[in-house]
Order: structure tokens, then C-alpha cells, then sequence
């Protein structure tokens, strides 16, 4: 902790919150990528929050000290719906929150996605942006594609697995 | 297929923006639940808070702050998990009196659970008439262990957790099925059921979730781990 920001406080509790809320909800709306998750796991995040913080510590303790309830508290989501560990807020992550403006990372993730789009086979790429960017119904999707319901449900799959790998590849 | 409609359900949820159902997904499933999260999570329309989810969360801390709401106060309650169980997620009054250490210790890969202290749990299998039996040595177990045993009447789980050692069957509370160790937890092969080392249910594919596993009497003498088990019936 020496540097420049350690002696900034936040003032109240309250803004501790306002500067907080959008930062904890953007984290974890990108890995559970619904809304009602997303708030309740934020929520959470807050409530757990705080009983425990001080207002003597500094802004960049606050942050990292809700980052990583968040981090916890996403983990306990996973484990209790799935079973498994989908989705984490790592080490790098935190870092990153902490300093990258909001909309650059939207961007980054628009563009990131649609790279994975474009080098999907074509019907896989086709039927993801119909149902992702889109927001097609299958049925709606299966029509446009000139397949069945069911065969439109078999695609979507296959290639959101195909995706994934391609994501894994990225990750490396 | 059945497998195939829960997947599909859960993407179908996602894309509309409902909270999707709980399943144990298989390893494939995981990973293109994950590319489905990635994806719809870019749609930057829905990536930044609701003024309303901000004033909402904002009122309800103050009325946690003045303790008219206590933290367990729940908008949503979700099927069969124990959403409040754990250090973090405690009620406002355990949160309060719990230390930092201890929270510390949850945050940074502190893997321990705090055992007996989930709402529902499985009593405790106490036999009338039996016998103390050894299973292990004590120094077989170390902190955070957990390890299997078996006496032939009795089989189950034995574990050290902040120094107390705790026995839980082994056996599914659902058909008695024989559960085994998945990392941090008990895994029923049969319905795929996970049970926490406390023998409450994490997630099960059956409509309605197995009871609790129940403890089993366990006790350290003399450098042995010992539970007690019924005698054998002939």
C-alpha cells in the first residue's frame, strides 16, 4: 500500500456506495450475465460489506476488500446452483477493476465476443448471432436457418461448445 | 434429451434475463454455459445497474444499517440451497460478531467450513447398543482432512475441521447410494447429489433434495480417530 492513493478516504458510508455499486454490479453482471443474478449477488456484496468496513481505510482498500467479498460470494453462487465453479473474479481481474474505465472494457468485450463470432463455422456463428445479438426465439432462429426446432437446439449447443473452446484457446 | 432440455433452459433464461434454474451440468455443459455467460454479458445495454436496483439496494442497506432488516431478508428465495450459510453470507449478526480474521481467512483461500452451522442438518446416527470401533490414526487427519472409513456396518466420512474432528455416513440419505469425496465434497453417483462436508445439500438433480446426511458419534482416544457403531447384526 504506498501509493497515491492511500490516504484517499471515502467521507460516508454512503459513498462508499455510490462509487461502488455500478463497479461491483459490472464485475459481476460479466460473469453470471443475468440481471437478477447480478443484483442480488451485488446485494450480497454490499450487505456483507457492511457491518465490517471502516471508514479509516482507504478507497483502494475498500475497493480491493469488496472485490474480494465479491469474489467469494460469486464462488458460494456457483456452488450452490451449479455445483461448479463457472465463472471467478481472479487476482488480474481485481487489478484491472480497479483501474479500467467502464466502457473501454464494454468495448473490449463487444469486440471480444465478436471475434469468437467470426471465426466460429458458419451455421454455429449464424445461429449464436441470431440468439445473442439478435435476440431470436430458437424457433424464430430454427426458421430463419430453414431447420427444425429441435435441430436448431442441437446447434445452438454444439456451437456454444465450440465457442467455449475457442475461448479456452484465448485464455491461454 | 431431459439432459439437453435443462441446458437449453438455462441459456433460454439467460437470453431473456431471468435467473437461471440450478442443474449439475456435465464438464461440456459447463464450459458452454460459461461461452453463453461471455456472450450475452457483452450486450452493454444490461452491463451497468438499473437506477431503480441502486435506490432499492441503497434503502435497503439503510434499513440493514439501522438493523430493521437483518441480512438474511431475502427479495428472492431460490430452490433448496442454503443461501446464507457461510462466513460472508451469515446473518447480520453473526457477520457482526464474526472477526475479520476469520473473514480473512474465508477470503483468501481459507477452504474450511464451518461445520454445524447449516439451518437444516441431519441429526445424529447414535446406536443404542454399540461399540466404540477405531478407524484411523488421529495423526492420519490433518487439519482441513477428510477421509473415508468403513467398519463394514458403518461407512462414512471423517473430517478435522478447526481442530474437532466430525464423522458424517457416506451413505445418500436419497436411495443409499455410496457417496465419494469430490474436493470440498460428498458426491452421490446415482442422482447426481452433492452433499457439503456438513451433510447439507449443494445441489441434486432430483425434485426434491435427499434430507441431510446425519453425523455419526466419533471421538479421539489415544491417537485413534473412533466411531461408534451398532453391533453387527447376525
Amino acid at each position: 500500500m504506498s501509493d497515491s492513493v492511500r490516504d484517499e478516504r471515502y467521507p460516508s458510508w454512503d459513498d462508499v456506495y455510490r462509487d461502488n455499486v455500478e463497479r461491483i454490479y459490472r464485475v459481476l453482471f460479466a460473469r453470471v450475465g443475468n440481471r437478477p443474478d447480478a443484483e442480488d449477488l451485488t446485494g450480497e456484496v454490499f450487505v456483507a460489506a457492511l457491518p465490517r468496513l471502516r471508514t479509516t481505510a482507504s478507497v483502494r482498500e475498500v475497493r480491493a476488500y469488496l472485490l474480494a467479498v465479491a469474489r467469494t460470494v460469486l464462488a458460494e453462487h456457483w456452488r450452490r446452483t451449479l455445483g461448479r465453479q463457472l465463472t471467478a473474479i481472479d487476482p488480474d481481474t481485481l487489478a484491472e477493476a480497479l483501474t479500467v474505465a467502464d466502457d473501454a472494457a464494454d468495448a473490449a468485450r463487444v469486440t471480444a465476443v465478436q471475434q469468437i463470432l467470426d471465426e466460429l463455422p458458419e451455421r454455429y456463428g449464424t445461429i449464436l448471432r441470431l440468439r445473442f445479438l439478435q435476440a431470436a426465439t430458437v424457433k424464430e432462429a430454427a426458421k430463419q436457418m430453414g431447420v427444425t426446432v429441435a435441430n436448431a437446439k442441437v446447434l445452438q449447443y454444439r456451437a456454444l461448445r465450440h465457442a467455449a473452446r475457442l475461448l479456452e484457446v484465448e485464455a491461454r | 434429451m431431459s439432459r439437453m432440455r435443462r441446458f437449453n433452459r438455462y441459456v433460454d433464461r439467460l437470453l431473456r434475463q431471468r435467473r437461471p434454474r440450478p442443474f449439475v451440468p456435465t464438464d461440456e455443459e459447463a464450459g458452454a454455459l460459461a461461452a453463453a455467460i461471455r456472450l450475452r454479458a457483452a450486450r452493454p445495454e444490461d452491463a451497468a445497474p438499473s437506477a431503480e436496483f441502486v435506490a432499492a439496494l441503497q434503502d435497503r442497506l439503510a434499513r440493514v444499517e439501522r438493523g430493521e432488516e437483518t441480512a438474511t431478508d431475502e427479495p428472492a428465495p431460490r430452490p433448496f440451497h442454503h443461501r446464507r450459510r457461510g462466513l460472508l453470507v451469515g446473518t447480520a449478526a453473526a457477520a457482526a460478531s464474526a472477526g475479520l480474521t476469520a473473514a480473512a481467512d474465508r477470503l483468501f483461500g481459507g477452504r474450511g467450513r464451518s461445520a454445524g452451522t447449516g439451518a437444516r442438518r441431519g441429526g445424529t446416527l447414535e446406536p443404542n447398543d454399540g461399540t466404540w470401533q477405531t478407524v484411523m490414526a488421529a495423526g492420519d487427519l490433518a487439519e482441513g482432512g477428510v477421509a473415508a472409513f468403513d467398519t463394514g456396518t458403518v461407512a462414512g466420512f471423517v473430517m478435522r475441521t478447526a481442530g474437532r474432528v466430525s464423522a458424517r455416513s457416506g451413505v445418500c440419505t436419497h436411495q443409499g447410494c455410496r457417496l465419494n469425496i469430490q474436493r470440498v465434497r460428498l458426491a452421490c453417483p446415482c442422482h447426481r447429489t452433492f452433499f457439503d462436508l456438513d451433510g447439507t445439500v449443494i445441489t441434486s438433480q432430483l425434485p426434491t433434495p435427499p434430507p441431510p446426511l446425519p453425523a455419526i458419534e466419533v471421538r479421539e482416544r489415544g491417537g485413534s480417530i473412533e466411531v461408534r457403531v451398532p453391533h453387527a447384526t447376525p
